[in-house]
């Protein structure tokens, strides 16, 4: 009796909870797919307006131009994020001292809020007086110099003005560099996932390793068949999680580019057209139609990498 | 009752009161005196004039229909426009909410203004006192909507000491785009290793009317409320200019010589550091020169448009302007409006935009924010007052036939965007002219069509 009196008392005690998550959640959750099919700016009431929204969206070059610019930020980001995570990890977990030391050091930058970081580095990634290009222009220099020396012959062969020197990139003043500059900032903060490998690759057991030594196997074998494989639910973990941040990418993008998105729309995602449609224009059952396909995306990737992890992903106790 | 009841049940209890009540704290209404609410855009000096105008409202100590003195709370607030939408959405907005002419008419679209007529008409505010072009940005279909606070418009700033080094005369300004490209070249300077230490003209500086240059050619972006004309002949001859720019000093060389450049409200602004020998800026700028080089040798007129464009005599410039509103569901219309007409009246208009005596006071303020006023006749010594050297440029541009505002279509927001846009990709050689102008034509038109075709739908809910 006693037991189930408690049960009830703690639904009292979630009870406020329960109902932000209704008014403040679920509600608008629920509420954005009608406003998908209603012309709805929040000042007047929705107008249903149909498939509407959806078609005009097919024909929005920018949707496109937004989802591809998206698709692509994921592509480099979520590699790179898993495999120079990964790389620390290990690091760490091969150091023999300090390994506290350098996880906070790794995971301090996480702690930074996002607009101080993007504000940071606008002023690493600054193409005359920033620290990035102040390190590289001594290496251009040296590669200009031997091409104006020793090979001008290659010049003339490659067809490229030999008086116009070599130079750093513009980063996020370059259309080809701009979002690959978001991906470089974005592994800044990679102390989050790396963090969480550190603590899985400790629970690796000793006798596997010790095991595989009797066999023989070269350290980068033991981090093959050994390591990956005992870790492999925290690296889809971290996946699963780096699809669904890649896709949601807006703060530094809308910080670095004033919420303009460019240069020439090289670093608009679809989270900034889709803010941009529903705050500046207000357009808001035009972006939350947006939205709605952005959550399909999501959840489709979602689900292809689950079924993808099947025969990939070892849980122990299975 | 048991504990763990009793606290889930006052905290529940608690949550619900708090969820339901929705009286603010503090009463705006006693016998004696009403406050309203103002939500205003500007900060810093701006803000503070504004401030100052309402304070002299205050002192004024007007009262309402039923007696009450009634106080003006201005507060600024960031996001205005952005703030205000959620506040009239909720039904608790603010008595009178400053925005930008701009988007106004998409406020007044959107049901979310009182329409001002009636009270205009009731004391009698004469609209052929205003200079037209701020008139005009207050109506739409046929209403008035707003009315003005502080107007602006642009001109060519050049610096006189840079124009003497370069052998040019600095009393005589470039008068055609084909002469400011030929003074903008012997105003370019470069150093020993080819880096630009100096420029003439730079289109992108400051970069906030990139959809202007058509206008200086001849060419319009729209023709009427429903029909875009973004790829205009003219259009594209006024961004073939541009990219001439980026062709002639190298994007590469400039994009380097621009990283040096300050924030606007900065003394290493492009303009006030001495980098740039010509700019595109705004009435304001005086206010800027003063605060940061008060020693910078400098003189403004009309910004030269096309020599192939026959302007007859009538300088071509932008004219915008901030205004104030009622908006809908506002709880006291009356007292909101006597503020607004204040605001309005030679002695409001004055101290905001210049330098005035505040007669409730006796006290000269600092200059306000330094700005024209709306009015076609400013009283007897508010220009020789008015810290602006220059301030009858910006008039005589505002009174001009070619002054154009931002345009009253629906996508307005969306097209600057993309305007902008379009400069990125000429100015960074990704397309030409023509094709990216044909591109924002082939993908704003069918949004403002669609956007058209739902106002249609909604026109009873207008009326």
């Amino acid at each position: 009796m006693a037991a189930i009196e408690s049960r009830y008392n703690g639904i009292w005690f979630v009870l406020p909870w329960i109902i932000g998550l209704g008014a403040f959640t679920l509600y608008p959750f629920a509420a954005s797919v009608y406003y998908s099919f209603t012309d709805f700016s929040v000042l007047q009431s929705p107008q249903f307006i149909g498939l509407s929204n959806f078609r005009e969206i097919s024909q929005d070059e920018v949707f496109w131009q937004a989802l591809a610019n998206t698709f692509y930020y994921a592509a480099l980001s979520i590699p790179a994020g898993l495999i120079v995570s990964l790389s620390l990890a290990l690091m760490m977990n091969a150091a023999r001292q300090g390994q506290v030391l350098y996880s906070v050091i790794f995971y301090l930058p996480h702690l930074v809020p996002a607009t101080v970081t993007a504000i940071l580095w606008m002023w690493m990634y600054n193409p005359e007086f920033g620290l990035l290009n102040s390190m590289l222009r001594p290496f251009f220099d040296v590669a200009n110099e031997i091409r104006k020396s020793i090979f001008p012959a290659v010049a003339i062969a490659m067809k490229t003005d030999p008086t116009i020197a070599w130079g750093p990139p513009a980063w996020l003043s370059d259309t080809a560099w701009a979002l690959p500059s978001l991906v470089f900032m974005a592994l800044w903060s990679v102390g989050q996932s790396a963090f969480i490998y550190l603590a899985k690759l400790q629970d690796v057991p000793q006798e596997m390793y010790e095991a595989a030594d009797i066999d023989g196997a070269s350290t980068l074998q033991k981090i093959r068949y050994v390591t990956l494989p005992m870790i492999s639910p925290i690296i889809f973990f971290n996946i699963i999680m780096g699809i669904i941040g890649a896709f949601q990418v807006f703060t530094e993008a809308f910080i670095v580019t004033k919420g303009e998105g460019g240069p020439a729309r090289a670093t608009t995602f679809l989270p900034l057209y889709i803010w941009d449609n529903a705050f500046r224009y207000f357009r808001m059952g035009y972006a939350s139609a947006m939205a709605w396909i952005l959550f399909v995306i999501i959840l489709a990737l979602t689900i292809i990498a689950f079924r993808l992890s099947k025969d990939r992903v070892y849980y122990a106790g299975k | 009752m048991k504990t763990p009841h009793l606290i889930a049940a006052s905290l529940a209890l608690i949550f619900i009161l708090a969820f339901l009540s929705d009286n603010p704290p503090v009463n705006p209404e006693t016998p004696e005196k009403v406050t309203i609410t103002y939500w205003e855009k500007w900060t810093g000096f701006e803000g503070e004039a504004m401030k100052s105008t309402i304070d002299a409202f205050n002192r004024k100590k007007i009262k309402n229909k039923k007696g009450q003195v009634i106080f003006c709370n201005c507060l600024s607030v960031t996001q205005v426009d952005r703030k205000s939408s959620l506040a009239i959405a909720g039904g608790q907005p603010p008595d009178i909410c400053g925005f930008w002419g701009f988007n106004t008419h998409l406020f007044a679209e959107m049901g979310a203004l009182r329409p001002l007529d009636d009270l205009i008409a009731r004391d009698k505010i004469d609209s052929s006192k205003y200079i037209p072009v701020f008139w005009e940005m207050c109506q739409h279909r046929g209403k008035t909507w707003c009315l003005p606070t502080t107007p602006a418009t642009v001109a060519l700033h050049w610096n006189r000491d840079m124009f003497q080094e370069a052998g040019l005369d600095p009393d005589k300004p470039p008068r055609t785009t084909e002469e400011l490209e030929q003074f903008a070249d012997k105003l370019t300077k470069r150093d020993s290793n080819g880096r630009i230490t100096q420029m003439g003209f730079l289109p992108p500086e400051p970069g906030w009317w990139n959809w202007c240059w058509g206008y200086f050619f001849g060419g319009k972006l729209e023709d009427g409320l429903d029909k875009l004309t973004a790829n205009d002949p003219k259009n594209v001859e006024a961004f073939t200019w541009i990219a001439k720019f980026a062709e002639k000093y190298g994007r590469e060389d400039m994009l380097a010589f621009q990283q040096g450049f300050g924030s606007f409200d900065s003394p290493q602004n492009a303009f006030l550091s001495g980098r740039v020998a010509m700019v595109l800026q705004g009435v304001w700028m005086a206010n800027f020169i003063r605060f940061h080089r008060p020693h910078m040798k400098w003189a403004c007129g009309p910004f030269p448009s096309s020599a192939s464009f026959d302007t007859k005599g009538e300088p071509v410039t932008i004219a915008d302007m901030d205004v104030v509103t009622i908006p809908r569901g506002a709880k006291y219309v009356d007292e909101a409006w006597e503020v607004i007409k204040y605001i309005n009246s030679p002695e409001g208009m004055e101290l905001l935009c210049g330098n005035a005596i505040d007669p409730t006071t006796g006290k000269s303020n600092s200059g306000g924010q330094g700005k024209l006023t709306v009015f076609r006749e400013d009283r007897p010594g508010f220009i020789e007052r008015h810290p602006h050297p220059y301030l009858k440029v910006f008039i005589e541009l505002a009174k001009s036939k070619n002054a154009i505002t931002p345009r009253k279509v629906a996508v307005w927001d969306e097209y600057h965007k993309e305007m902008n846009n379009v400069f990125e990709l000429v100015w960074l050689n990704k397309k030409t002219p023509k094709e990216a102008l044909d591109a924002a034509q082939r993908r704003l038109q069918p949004k403002l069509d669609s956007i058209l075709a739902i106002q249609k739908l909604r026109e009873d809910e207008w009326k």
